[in-house]
């Protein structure tokens, strides 16, 4: 028992830095991201009275036709002190199929600098300065798209008078929106502060109950501290939201504080990974250090230099990226649908899995997508591969002039970022101005309509990525032949065997276990390709060209916020991924050898 | 023997190599051109050097200001540089005890956690995007250059331990069991000798990770939705929209963007070259 005290103060002081680690990170969090809950209950308030306010006169004013009038109300409300943003939208649909395909007009806006026009789409009046339009264009259409929003609405009547939080705005075709974007205004919240606190007393409470106790009395103790701890957090996650309304409104470095003091932690939907979270940063050493699993005790006794080395890393890989990892599984079988997740089984699965009543060729369909995938990825490898290899076999003759120079010249695709890349080639690929049309002309071909065609598209993105893919199989092999040494060519020279023969019996076996982690390494690089995929085709024609983990993103934040399906679409993108892992086998090989 | 070559057989070789260098740097001229040329289009043009040569899109990317007079990419390369910095900085130190104890130690749970950090390394940060952005939508962090950080950090971490376990593992223990005869600590050798001879690898791997978090695109597009507290990439992207392009903007800012990543890849270029395939070469 003695001896184990010195181990019950570290699990308190443990848990305690922990704790204070967790207070940090999230009051750091919340104290550079006004943007929390609290902000955004005050910016509602705030929000629903300007709109009140405003949304009378203006439409009175748009039933007369009378747009100097508007235009001057939202002039004068948009001087007010917290009011930065006032402007009024009009959206229409564009496809009853397609029915988050909007366009958004502005109509009237606050800023004085301002001209009311049109913004349809990216097309912009003169009067809007580019980036300004731009940017004005973003948020409207972010507004429409996602909810985080201070934009409400003044129509239809009757519609305008009750705004929950995180309310999606769908704005019915032809009608006017309100749109009023409030400073952020912080508030205070002392009393989720005070609870954190008790929590960590708590995490105090259980190993010190735990040294009063001997045998399984132990275990219960563990039992009941972690519990208590796990109740507290779930009081403290369930009342965030009653707090945070009844706090008062202030502003300045004391609401700042406060706010940040309060944890900016979210009630409802997701409380419980919080609680999980918690839960996990705050028992884990103490179950660790605590009769929970004497192997696991004796593991970190025996090992505790090691660990000690270890837990840093540990915990921020379970925080980043366990935890997100978990929840993505299980986001799989909710269903998101208005800010509210909706528990559906094995639905999301089943939908993606038989193609969700499209047929295989449609693009919308699972097994179409995975097949693209499969022809992009090979495709590209094989091409990435010969270019490379066959340009190490030139550039590896020792008596070759320049071929430092060659080098140097041929890995400039990899150092360029992909993404710039991508929007290059995009670039090159216009129709009407982009330079490999221009370029066919000259040899007398009509221009071609790159993204409107499969085949095209797929070609655009295929050329793209080789482009940019092939210095790093070059070097690869390059380095790889460097080391097959010369007396072996000598040697074949001298039997008399031909360069094919020499190739294929020397240079190619040798080149093997060099290139073969490069070429798993590729497909998946490959097969993960994002940027070239969303920036180069877009997907076009109709999501024909999209990859799995395009397709999975344009789930998320495309087609309105379907984040259950895509978390669905990532899991089963994981699974594809661990299967070829096992399937090439050489992560684990690779991996040993990294090993010892 | 291998120096016996016709001239023909090394003009050949030598055309081969010029056509496919001439193809590969054809783009980037092309945007190096645009960038100094007047005119939003994105034209084509066999000669590299513009006609009429001006300064005016690099005058433009440099001073585009919000309609609040913020000016922009001030607060965009200041963002870029933040999220890589801490990046960086949150990989390499936590990723630095990680890999020595994975290099020095042997524990029960070593093997699974070197699995774990492999399978993390190879599977992109897109595809735990979604549960990432439900949560930090819950946490208010969105639009947060400390929730890109911590998104960042989940490719980070991984890539460092991997690239620093590797060079620890090059290091003669004799030096620290001498360390050890002279009375150093566990961390006293860790921190006394090791780190020290590791500044090299410690170097490329902080830049690597700085790098690529430099570099990362798509995930800042997605958290952030403020023009002020976009990074580069996206600041880059929203210049060629689908239907309005500035593409002498765009060239400009890319050149911008991109010459010190590109200065530091060809740097570093070998290190990350055997940092990648290490695991293959050696097993």
């Amino acid at each position: 028992m003695a001896k184990r005290r010195p181990a019950t103060l570290r699990g308190v002081a443990l848990t305690w830095l922990l704790g204070a680690a967790l207070l940090g990170v999230f009051t750091l969090g919340a104290m550079l991201r006004q943007r929390n809950l609290a902000t955004r209950v005050a910016n509602e308030r705030v929000a629903r009275q300007r709109l009140a306010a405003l949304s009378g006169p203006v439409r009175e004013a748009l039933a007369k036709g009378d747009g100097a009038r508007v235009q001057s109300l939202l002039k004068s409300a948009a001087q007010g002190r917290d009011v930065s943003e006032v402007v009024l939208l009009r959206s229409k649909t564009l496809s009853a199929k397609v029915p988050y395909l909007r366009e958004v007009q502005l109509v009237a806006h606050g800023d004085p600098t301002v001209e009311p026009g049109p913004i349809r789409g990216e097309q912009r009046s003169a009067s809007l300065s580019p980036a300004y339009a731009k940017q004005l264009y973003d948020w409207t259409g972010r507004v429409l798209e996602r909810e985080k929003t201070d934009l409400r609405w003044l129509s239809p009547p009757g519609v305008a008078e009750r705004i929950e939080v995180g309310q999606r705005i769908s704005v019915p075709r032809g009608e006017y929106i309100l749109g009023v974007r409030v400073k952020p205004l912080i508030r205070p919240v002392a009393v989720p502060g005070l609870l954190l606190l008790g929590l960590l007393l708590l995490g105090l409470a259980v190993p010190l109950a735990n040294r009063a106790t001997t045998g399984r009395w132990q275990w219960l103790a563990s039992g009941a501290g972690v519990s208590l701890m796990a109740g507290a957090c779930g009081v403290l996650l369930a009342g965030y939201d009653h707090w945070v309304a009844r706090a008062p409104e202030t502003t300045g470095v004391g609401g700042l504080l406060s706010t940040g003091l309060s944890l900016g932690v979210p009630g409802g939907g997701l409380g419980y990974v919080w609680g999980l979270l918690a839960l996990l940063t705050l028992g884990l050493p103490v179950l660790a250090w605590r009769g929970t699993g004497q192997r696991v005790s004796r593991a970190f006794r025996e090992h505790r230099v090691a660990m000690a080395y270890v837990v840093p890393a540990a915990l921020g890989m379970t925080v980043l990226v366990l935890v997100p990892f978990a929840v993505g599984i299980v986001l799989g079988f909710f269903n998101h649908c208005e800010g509210r997740f909706e528990y559906v089984g094995l639905a999301n699965f089943t939908d993606i899995l038989s193609g969700g009543g499209t047929s295989v060729t449609d693009p919308l369909n699972f097994w179409f997508t995975l097949g693209v995938t499969l022809l992009w990825t090979s495709l590209n490898v094989l091409l990435h591969v010969s270019i490379g290899l066959g340009l190490a076999m030139l550039l590896k003759d020792p008596l070759l002039r320049g071929k430092g120079v060659y080098r140097v010249l041929l890995i400039l695709p990899w150092a360029v970022p992909n993404y710039i890349t991508a929007l290059m080639w995009k670039g090159m690929f216009h129709q009407q101005f982009g330079a490999v049309n221009q370029l066919l002309g000259v040899f007398g071909i009509e221009k071609v309509s790159w993204f409107s065609h499969f085949w095209t598209s797929f070609t655009a993105n295929v050329v793209t990525n080789t482009w940019l893919g092939f210095p790093f199989m070059m070097v690869v092999t390059l380095g790889a032949l460097q080391s097959i040494p010369q007396d072996l060519y000598e040697a074949a020279e001298v039997d008399g065997a031909s360069k094919w023969y020499q190739f294929s019996r020397i240079t190619f076996p040798l080149l093997k276990p060099a290139l073969l982690p490069a070429v798993i390494l590729g497909a998946i690089w490959t097969f993960n390709m994002f940027n070239v995929i969303y920036l180069v085709s877009a997907g076009e024609p109709g999501g024909s060209t999209d990859i799995l983990i395009t397709e999975a993103y344009r789930w998320a934040f495309i087609r309105h916020e379907r984040y259950g399906l895509a978390a669905a679409y990532a899991t089963l993108i994981f699974l594809i991924l661990l299967a070829y892992s096992l399937i090439t086998n050489r992560v684990a090989k690779g991996a040993e050898g990294t090993f010892e | 023997m291998i120096g016996r070559r016709s001239p023909v057989r090394s003009v050949l070789i030598h055309a081969v190599l010029i056509t496919v260098t001439v193809v590969t740097l054809f783009p980037v001229a092309l945007v190096v051109r645009k960038s100094l040329s007047p005119g939003n289009e994105f034209t084509l043009s066999l000669n590299p050097i513009p006609a009429k040569a001006t300064t005016g899109h690099y005058q433009r990317v440099l001073s585009a200001k919000d309609f609040s007079g913020r000016w922009l990419f001030g607060r965009q390369l200041w963002n870029s540089f933040f999220v890589a910095l801490l990046t960086t900085i949150v990989g390499v130190f936590l990723a630095s005890t990680a890999a020595y104890a994975f290099s020095r130690f042997r524990f029960p749970g070593r093997r699974f956690g070197m699995m774990i950090f492999l399978v993390v390394q190879m599977f992109p940060a897109t595809l735990i995007m979604i549960p990432l952005y439900v949560i930090l939508d819950k946490l208010g962090m969105l639009d947060s250059v400390l929730g890109l950080v911590l998104v960042y950090s989940t490719t980070a971490i991984p890539f460092c331990v991997f690239m620093l376990k590797g060079y620890f593992d090059t290091i003669p223990r004799e030096l620290e069991e001498a360390a050890w005869l002279d009375g150093a600590s566990r961390f006293g050798m860790f921190w006394r000798v090791v780190l020290p001879l590791s500044k090299p690898a410690l170097a490329v791997t902080a830049l690597f990770s700085f790098m690529t978090a430099w570099n990362e695109y798509i995930l800042a597009e997605t958290f952030l939705n403020n023009e002020a507290s976009y990074t580069l990439p996206v600041m880059l992207k929203h210049y060629v929209g689908d239907k309005s392009a500035d593409w002498g903007a765009f060239a400009a800012g890319a050149i911008l963007v991109s010459i010190p990543v590109m200065a530091l890849f060809y740097m570093l270029q070998k290190a990350l070259v055997s940092g990648l395939t290490a695991g293959g070469v050696k097993g």
